[in-house]
């Protein structure tokens, strides 16, 4: 009998143990297979150099641009959306009413809607309704409506990680609500809402379904001029060298150092969040 | 006995209070006296938080609170608890310090400038100056000049808590409302955080609410004993504990309950 329990204590501890191995070794599995596959293009004329001959050739530098000014513009959009948001929800409106029991479903929902239907959504209002055409203001707009609800819980957690002794100390010595809000609450929560951002940085970079009607196309020579051209980018560029073009033997590395050189990407901002938050919670002392 | 002769800085009348539907203060009559200290005692519950709550309309943050009565402060006759008053005029004149000490995540200047900024207050001069007087008030100047700049959090309990009477200090309060101050804090601590509000006697009127009867018998002049919301019984503090006129009171102090 207690020999049996005991089997049964160290069964679990196993397969629990096994589980986070697991995990683990599909993290460097993939990681090593893109390093592998990706080393064999990536250079750093990869990074700076224009495709050539057809897709077959060349480096990614549209792609990245496109990338980034399509994810720079989604979070210029989004974070300030959020931010007030999540501080009205938190801060100002009674949260056991109907209408912010409501507003916190919705939110919740929006959360888990697959990314090709806010692709859809963006092609019929930004690009046909609003007339902005394929375009990195359509596709920013569009991966900002994404990232709106993981922005607004991000940011909420931080704010309710915010002490209530803090708000009240405040209030006590006469400041205003918002005075409250800027004054105290929102540098005690600064650290937790940044790293918000800087997830859902990533998550808008590594986006394909999004930008494929609103924003991207597979090859264009020209590099965007405004808000209303179209663009390439890297999740969308990996997407076209895999299924469109005529010389897979070329196009296929080309597709893996364009992948290798997105989970870097993804990677050290994620890693840039990890190193706040510890940081964060070593001066944190409340 | 209740004061007469002497000025009154605040009186509480017919006040009752509110949660939702649960009322946690009954008719509570209560004078304050100009410069003076009342403490409010009685068994865990009895509603002193709750009163000492409504003098800054700390109430007011959280929804479906109610206050009837009221609480008229002097010299300008106006009711605390009236809903045309503006809950910020009230707390730029009534500071107060809370039961754990509650410094803000800034430095320790930072901390006491706080209520002179959101005044308005944006000179240097005037603020330097306001932080000194305010830290050597709470007897904190001598342990912080050197390091003002340093977080307050590097500061102990006892420290923490003067610092948050600099801070209500800062901005020249008429009156201080302190939630049991000392009951986090070690017995040195505690005996100089007592030996700063005998002090400030001479400028401010402090209603304090403490679960140590010793302390209020040491620090206060009046007394009001408290239970399930009802003031049962106020009094100069001497009376209340050598001579108290209820026997509810005397059972209290006599540690038969609470
Ligand atoms: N936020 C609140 N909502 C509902 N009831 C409360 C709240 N705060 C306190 N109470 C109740 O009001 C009564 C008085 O509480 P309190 O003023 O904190 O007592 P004391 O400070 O004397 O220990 C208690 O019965 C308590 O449960
Ligand atoms: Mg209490």
């Amino acid at each position: 009998m207690v020999k049996a329990r005991a089997i049964k204590e160290i069964l679990l501890l196993n397969i629990l143990r096994l589980s986070a191995i697991a995990i683990m070794l599909s993290f460097f599995i993939i990681l090593y297979f893109l390093a592998v596959e990706g080393l064999k293009v990536l250079s750093i004329s990869f990074l700076i150099e224009r495709p050539r001959a057809g897709m077959t050739e060349g480096g990614i530098m549209p792609a990245l641009l496109g990338t980034f000014y399509l994810t720079l513009g989604a979070i210029i959009v989004a974070f300030p959306l959020a931010v007030f948001t999540a501080i009205y929800m938190t801060e100002y409106a009674y949260t056991q009413s109907k209408t912010m029991q409501a507003v916190r479903i919705a939110v919740n929902t929006l959360a888990g809607v697959p990314s090709v239907v806010y692709g859809l959504f963006g092609f019929a209002v930004f690009v046909k309704v609003f007339g902005f055409g394929v375009s990195i203001l359509a596709g920013s707009l569009t991966i900002a409506i994404l990232l709106l609800p993981i922005l607004i819980r991000a940011t909420q957690e931080a704010l309710f990680a915010v002490p209530n002794s803090f708000r009240e100390a405040s209030f006590a010595v006469g400041a205003t609500k918002w005075q409250t809000i800027r004054m105290v609450v929102l540098p005690a929560s600064a650290p937790g809402i940044l790293t918000g951002v800087i997830l859902s940085i990533s998550r808008a970079a590594g986006e394909t379904a999004p930008i494929m009607f609103t924003a991207v196309t597979f090859f264009t020579i020209a590099l965007p001029d405004s808000i209303f051209s179209e663009v390439m980018a890297l999740p969308y560029h990996i997407y076209g060298l895999m299924t469109e073009g005529a010389v897979p033997e070329k196009q296929v590395p080309i597709a893996y150092g364009t992948a290798l050189v997105l989970v870097l990407l993804v990677l050290s901002l994620s890693l840039t969040a990890i190193i706040i938050r510890i940081r964060l919670r070593k001066q944190k002392k409340w | 006995m209740v004061a007469n002769s002497e000025k009154l800085k605040a009186e509480t009348k017919g006040l009752s209070f509110y949660y939702g539907n649960v009322q946690a203060l009954k008719d509570i009559r209560l004078p304050l006296t100009e410069k003076e200290v009342t403490a409010l005692i009685g068994p865990s519950g009895c509603g002193k938080t709750t009163l000492l709550r409504c003098f800054n309309r700390m109430h007011d943050l959280y929804p479906h609170n109610k206050y009837e009565g009221e609480i008229t402060i002097f010299p300008d006759n106006i009711n605390i608890v009236d809903r045309g008053i503006d809950p910020l005029d009230i707390r730029m004149r009534i500071g107060m310090v809370f039961q754990k000490p509650n410094p803000f995540p800034k430095s320790i200047y930072e901390n006491i400038a706080f209520g002179l900024r959101v005044r308005g207050v944006r000179k240097k001069t005037i603020l330097d100056e306001q932080i000194e007087k305010s830290l050597t008030r709470a007897a904190l100047w001598e342990e912080t000049k050197d390091r003002l700049q340093e977080s307050a959090f590097n500061l102990s309990g006892g420290q923490q808590q003067r610092l948050c009477i600099a801070r209500a200090l800062a901005t020249g309060p008429e009156m201080l409302l302190f939630d049991e101050p000392t009951s986090a804090l070690d017995p040195i601590a505690t005996s100089k955080i007592e030996d700063l509000i005998v002090g400030l006697k001479e400028e401010v009127t402090m209603l304090i609410v403490t679960h140590n009867m010793q302390q209020a018998a040491r620090i206060s002049d009046w007394t009001g004993f408290m239970m399930l919301g009802e003031l049962i019984e106020f009094d100069k503090t001497d009376k209340i504990f050598t001579n108290p006129a209820k026997k509810l009171t005397e059972s209290y102090i006599t540690g038969r309950f609470g």
